[in-house]
């Protein structure tokens, strides 16, 4: 009995390996990218060339993250929409910044958490890097709110941080609203968050559990990967309610950009960060699967893929580095 | 001529040496006290009794101290008008908290660093515990917002915070809104920050300069320490406008507490909790030195005196404690949405 349990057993994990290395062959054709596992072919991806990162940028860049004397009011930060402790996210329908002015727009606030991957910044996706994206926020009345030129003064005037940005860029470092969100960009750039997904694709075929796999070959087969597909799962812009409507898309005037195009949300992390779709409108993630089937794949996915799908989206949660909360000056 | 200056150099630091260890007494019979060095005296100072300090417990109330979603609009956390990276102020003159409300009376967050050390919580001093404390502003309209039974409901909709609670008080633990607060205060009881000014109160003559024993020498002669007292230098109920008005009394209607006594702030980490008074209407330390100075002690506090005095309070900056920013257990279906309104 016993001798027949363990034939059974080898038997099915041999079937079980192979399928195994038919869905990671399967996931590589449909351009399904992992977050690399060294650390030059990461940086390879994540740095600026422009801006290299340094160990004194990037804490210099946290620092400034994390600090809402960024903004007009001095009550918030990168980090108040965008907070590293709940998936980079505010978890919010709209967006609420200054004066407690709620984005006229009815958009939801992006995590930042591997945006770095990202082709396109923004719903619109009218950035193309993070450096561009980060000057939107500070500077938005409904966001920051704060002055461009008032910033740089602002920030001249804490030593500080003047130190600082001499220690990350020279003595002669002329301090300037663009040196500023260029620095907490580099920042954001650290900020990816590899998962068991990312092992899987890696090459660990035992990273992710059978039902997650299963996830992942629905999510493959129903189509999702046209769209959600690179390392970021997404960042891409893509047509988006033009088949069937949107079921809320009357709910903010936001239709994408000139040519209706809508930044593709990365899926990492994406069950920590509710509420979906451009305007937080829906909060389950199941809900959120059944709509996109059915608004850009114009199929009706039945709650049993639905849930399969969502199953696997649990191994897209991932590894956040560790952040000491800084001290500012 | 070398040994002259050796000798010289020797009888410097001898007198140098003194006049430290005289200003240390001097300090002592003030009742100034410094952080205790031992970490066991330390730790009996900062516990609760009532709820032993332990690690599941402090890392849990930090999680929640830093989980905005315990607000009603699921944006403002403990931390955002006590932020530990600014010194555990908001650094605006009226706390603002839901709705971009102000506070009613006009009153300046103060800090939550060393708050442990403080015989009274509240500028009219009506909690007497840190745990006590932590339940006023979660509630409150112009702050968070939340009413108490929301607060422990959001709670127990994240899963992975009832295990995290079952990890620090037992499996039959009951997650009230008393729990959450009494959770976070003793995360609040770990924020102390030792500084140079307690090395020296600890023994170290050399850890302040010249300037700042001076300073600390004027702070005495002066009668600051006659409130500025204890360990906390400071966090004891006082007579407020004692000698003299306050400038700004007229901006928001604080008065203190039926008895007109006001808790008298801290000054560890005072360099960076600017604005300063109850209603946050001085921005400039020195001009708040001499402030105090007419109004609670009848004296004119000239400038040199203001600017040496202020140099020792910026010896009472002090070592924050290293926290790993957390990762937040993530909602679920269950977790009542935000709400703006």
């Amino acid at each position: 009995m016993k001798i027949i349990a363990l034939i059974l057993s080898i038997f099915t994990g041999f079937i079980g390996a192979n399928s195994d290395m038919e869905l990671f062959k399967k996931a590589k054709k449909e351009n399904l990218l992992p977050i690399p596992n060294t650390k030059i072919e990461l940086l390879k991806i994540t740095s600026n060339p422009k801006n290299p990162s340094t160990d004194a940028k990037i804490e210099l860049g946290k620092k400034l993250y994390f600090d809402p004397r960024v903004s007009k009011s001095n009550l918030i930060s990168c980090n108040t929409c965008h907070n590293l402790a709940l998936g980079g996210v505010d978890g919010v329908s709209v967006a609420t910044g200054d004066k407690w002015h709620p984005n006229p727009h009815h958009l939801n606030s992006p995590t930042v958490y591997n945006a770095v991957f990202a082709n396109y910044q923004f719903w619109d996706g009218r950035s193309t890097t993070l450096e561009e994206q980060v000057k939107g926020p500070i500077q938005t009345q409904f966001e920051m709110a704060m002055h461009k030129d008032i910033l740089p003064s602002k920030i001249k005037n804490i030593i500080g941080y003047k130190n600082e940005f001499e220690r990350a860029y020279g003595q002669n470092v002329k301090i300037t609203f663009k040196l500023i969100t260029d620095t907490i960009a580099i920042f954001e750039r650290t900020l990816i968050t590899p998962s068991r997904y990312d092992d899987f694709l890696n090459g660990n075929l035992k990273a992710l559990t059978k039902k997650e796999k299963d996830g992942l070959n629905t999510f493959i087969d129903l189509g999702c990967t046209r769209c959600h597909k690179g390392i970021a799962l997404g960042g891409f812009t893509q047509p988006f309610d033009t088949g069937k409507r949107y079921k809320y898309r009357n709910i903010g005037d936001f239709h994408g950009n000139k040519n209706h195009l809508v930044k593709t949300p990365t899926l990492r992390n994406i069950k920590e960060t509710a509420p979906y779709f451009h305007n937080g409108m829906i909060w389950n993630l199941k809900d959120a699967i059944k709509e996109m089937g059915k608004i850009q794949l114009l199929l009706g996915i039945s709650d049993k893929d639905a849930q399969k799908i969502e199953t696997f989206f649990g191994s897209l949660s991932g590894r956040k580095p560790k952040i000491k909360y800084p001290i500012l000056p | 001529m070398k040994k002259l200056n050796i000798v010289l150099s020797g009888l410097l630091v001898a007198s140098v040496g003194f006049a430290g260890e005289n200003l240390m007494m001097k300090a002592k019979n003030a009742g100034l006290k410094p952080i205790p060095q031992s970490k066991l005296k330390l730790l009996k100072l900062v516990d609760d009794p009532a709820n032993p300090m332990t690690d599941a417990k402090i890392e849990l109330g930090k999680k929640l101290y830093f989980d905005p979603r315990l607000s009603k609009s699921g944006i403002i956390s403990c931390n955002t008008c006590h932020n530990l990276g600014l010194g555990g102020v908001d650094g605006v003159s009226a706390a603002i908290g839901h709705k971009w409300t102000a506070n009613p009376h006009h009153l300046n967050s103060p800090t939550v660093y060393n708050s442990v050390l403080n015989s009274a919580q509240f500028w009219d001093g009506r909690a007497a515990h840190l745990e006590d404390q932590a339940q006023g502003p979660m509630q409150a309209a112009p702050e968070m917002a939340s009413p108490a039974k929301s607060v422990a409901n959001k709670v127990k909709s994240i899963p992975k915070y009832v295990n995290e609670f079952k990890k620090a008080y037992g499996e039959n633990v009951k997650i009230t809104f008393k729990l959450v607060a009494d959770t976070i205060g003793v995360f609040e009881r770990t924020l102390i920050t030792p500084s140079r000014y307690d090395d020296f109160l600890n023994g170290h003559p050399n850890a302040l300069t010249k300037t700042e024993k001076e300073g600390l020498n004027l702070f005495i002669d002066k009668g600051c320490a006659s409130c500025h007292n204890n360990i906390g230098v400071g966090g004891t109920m006082q007579p407020f406008e004692v000698a003299n008005k306050y400038k700004f009394e007229n901006v928001g209607d604080f008065r203190g507490n039926k008895n007109g006594m006001v808790k008298t702030p801290t000054l560890r980490n005072i360099e960076e909790t600017a604005p300063y008074f109850h209603n946050g209407m001085v921005w400039s330390l020195k001009e708040a030195v001499k402030d105090m100075g007419s109004i609670q002690l009848g004296l004119k506090i000239n400038d040199e005196e203001a600017g040496k005095i202020a140099t020792f309070l910026k010896a009472l900056t002090g070592k924050k404690p290293n926290i790993t920013y957390p990762q937040l257990p993530a909602s679920t279906s269950k977790t009542q949405k935000p709400n703006m309104n």
